[in-house]
């Protein structure tokens, strides 16, 4: 044994000691439960009992597949895919809030510090705190956005916000209110990439008289594609995660029509007791993800390669 | 781009929208000061009639008391022990050789990126049929430590990769164990990742209400979040007590990142840069 010990040997030995507790505790609850879960697609588990076996196994009539046969007739399921749809392409609208704040609230001033710190800090707040305020914030009748909107005139005195209870747009209610810690978020990304701006960039632009929205646009977005970078990413991964503010808001209703993927799969499984079928819905999603997240590295690892 | 100095509309305008921005905190602090008689009346956005901290009184004693100190039972020893690993798993994944440590990475940052959901019914099916932690704390913690240790050693090997690496290989050739290097040498230069992702932590596990969804049963066992979601159903129409819940969950964070801004704000740049 002792000629294969190279130089780093004992390093080995080491570094596989120290990983061991939590490599153990990270395979166990993490890695394990990703092929768990892919398995218990094919059962139908009730939740009850540690014995599980494919649903094929236990009817041969039936097909392994069955759980996923049964989404693709399943309307609810075609909702929370609608509904995560509409997740990754509205709560994107936070970057774009929290880029205006970095650039407005990057500047030198006694307040700032202090005005910062407020904006970041529904970004400390849980999301069933966010969720609770935001409920009323909402509600028909005194909720403070129906106040608003009466006073400016935007809504007759009769008028109602009865967003959380539409089918149509009680999702947009949801997203709106997760928006709000998560735009404090890409804020904070955004603050720290503009603070690593070349400066003599700008300077050459400002002293060639660029304006202000050309800098903006021209030198200053380009500059920030890192931050931007990672603020797609979390916002994204983000917007595939939501479930506790909808949980905390509408608990996937009116009539199961703000349910995302993430919430429908808790729904069927806790609930229905359907274990199998909430594990198939899983499936899904991270698929989804998985999907998503590989083409995202490729397109940013080809403009990387090209640039 | 260089921070400037702004005139007179700028501070208007940024004020505005600051104004604007904590409405909802505003509204719901003047809430959880209100009788619940004034928000019968529909008198949700005026000023407070008398300043009602009996309402705070009354949560406090529903539940939050005991759902209070839960949650610090189950967030500071995951705190500790996700720190303790990750500075760990920090430095084996930067500073030692072996073969599998760019793979150990990459599945460490895999966990940071996938939809969670995936793992609920297992992480239940575990704690309730194999481990018998189902209804602990004690389960909650362990679990807690798992998850965010994907995290934790990614952001410190992130970190411990930045420290210059002569003092490490003079005390290895002095003849230093890896473990007197780890405690001795690399864990005081790691005090502001710490520090930093500490106050990251504390805020996540603190807020978390899936996870104690999923593995906690009793009333007496439940965290703040999952607490105040649970009152919530019980109070109905005391929007009043609601609010007060509400805020009282939030104060160990905001507290958190009044004093500590500064390692938190880091830690989130930190975490996100690599």
């Amino acid at each position: 044994m002792l000629s294969q010990q190279g130089p780093f040997s004992h390093q080995r030995r080491v570094a596989w000691l120290f990983l061991a507790p939590s490599l153990f505790l990270y395979t166990l609850y993490v890695l394990f439960p990703i092929l768990f879960t892919f398995y218990l697609s094919f059962t139908d588990w009730d939740g009850l009992g540690s014995e599980v076996l494919p649903l094929c196994v236990v009817d041969p009539e039936l097909s392994c597949f069955e759980n996923y046969r049964e989404l693709m007739d399943d309307e609810q399921f075609w909702v929370s895919v609608k509904n995560t749809v509409y997740w990754l392409l509205f709560y994107p609208l936070a970057a774009v809030v929290g880029l205006a704040f970095a650039l407005l609230f990057h500047v030198k001033g006694v307040l700032t510090p202090f005005y910062k710190s407020l904006l970041f800090s529904p970004m400390v707040l849980s999301l069933v705190v966010v969720g609770t305020i935001w409920s009323w914030f909402l509600q028909p009748h005194f909720g403070l956005a129906e106040f608003l909107l009466k006073q400016v005139g935007l809504l007759d005195p009769e008028g109602q916000v009865g967003i959380m209870a539409s089918f149509d747009y009680a999702t947009f209610g949801v997203i709106l209110a997760a928006c709000w810690p998560h735009a404090a978020y890409c804020m904070v990304l955004y603050l720290a990439g503009l603070s690593n701006l070349q400066q003599n960039v700008i300077e050459a632009a400002r002293i060639d008289g660029v304006s202000r929205w050309q800098m903006i646009w021209h030198i200053v977005l380009p500059m920030l594609r890192p931050a931007t970078l990672i603020v797609a990413l979390v916002t994204f991964i983000g917007s595939m995660r939501a479930f506790d503010i909808i949980m905390v808001m509408t608990a996937g209703g009116p009539a199961g029509s703000t349910h995302v993927l993430g919430t429908y799969m808790y729904e069927q499984t806790f609930q229905s007791f359907r274990y199998g079928y909430g594990a198939a819905i899983s499936i899904v999603l991270f698929l989804l993800s998985l999907g998503l997240i590989v083409s995202y590295l490729a397109a940013t690892g080809e403009k990387n390669r090209a640039r | 781009m260089p921070a400037e100095r702004k005139g007179v509309w700028y501070w208007l305008l940024a004020s505005a929208v600051v104004v604007v921005w904590m409405l909802p905190v505003v509204a719901s602090v003047l809430t959880s000061l209100k009788s619940l008689d004034e928000l019968n009346r529909g008198e949700y956005w005026t000023f407070p009639e008398a300043l009602l901290f009996s309402n705070y009184a009354e949560a406090w004693d529903a539940g939050f008391s005991d759902y209070f100190w839960n949650s610090f039972v189950i967030t500071i020893p995951s705190v500790f022990l996700v720190l303790f690993f990750s500075s760990l798993n920090g430095y084996v994944l930067s500073r030692l050789h072996f073969r599998g440590r760019e793979a150990l990475v990459l599945i460490f940052v895999a966990g940071m990126l996938l939809p969670f959901q995936i793992l609920l019914i297992p992480v239940f099916y575990l704690s309730s049929q194999v481990l018998g932690t189902y209804d602990t704390h004690f389960g909650l913690i362990l679990f807690h430590t798992a998850f965010q240790v994907g995290f934790g050693s990614f952001f410190m090997r992130n970190f411990i990769l930045t420290l210059p690496g002569g003092l490490i290989e003079a005390a290895r050739l002095d003849g230093c164990g890896e473990w007197r290097i780890y405690s001795r040498i690399v864990l005081p230069l790691m005090k502001p990742a710490l520090a930093a992702l500490a106050t990251l932590l504390f805020t996540w596990i603190w807020n978390d209400y899936l996870w104690a969804l999923i593995m906690i049963q009793s009333d007496s066992l439940k965290p703040v979040t999952f607490g105040l979601q649970n009152l919530r159903g019980q109070w109905v129409s005391s929007y009043q007590l609601q609010s007060a819940g509400a805020l009282i969950a939030a104060i160990p964070p905001v507290i958190m990142f009044v004093f500590l801004q500064k390692h938190f704000i880091r830690g989130l740049t930190m975490g996100s840069t690599k």
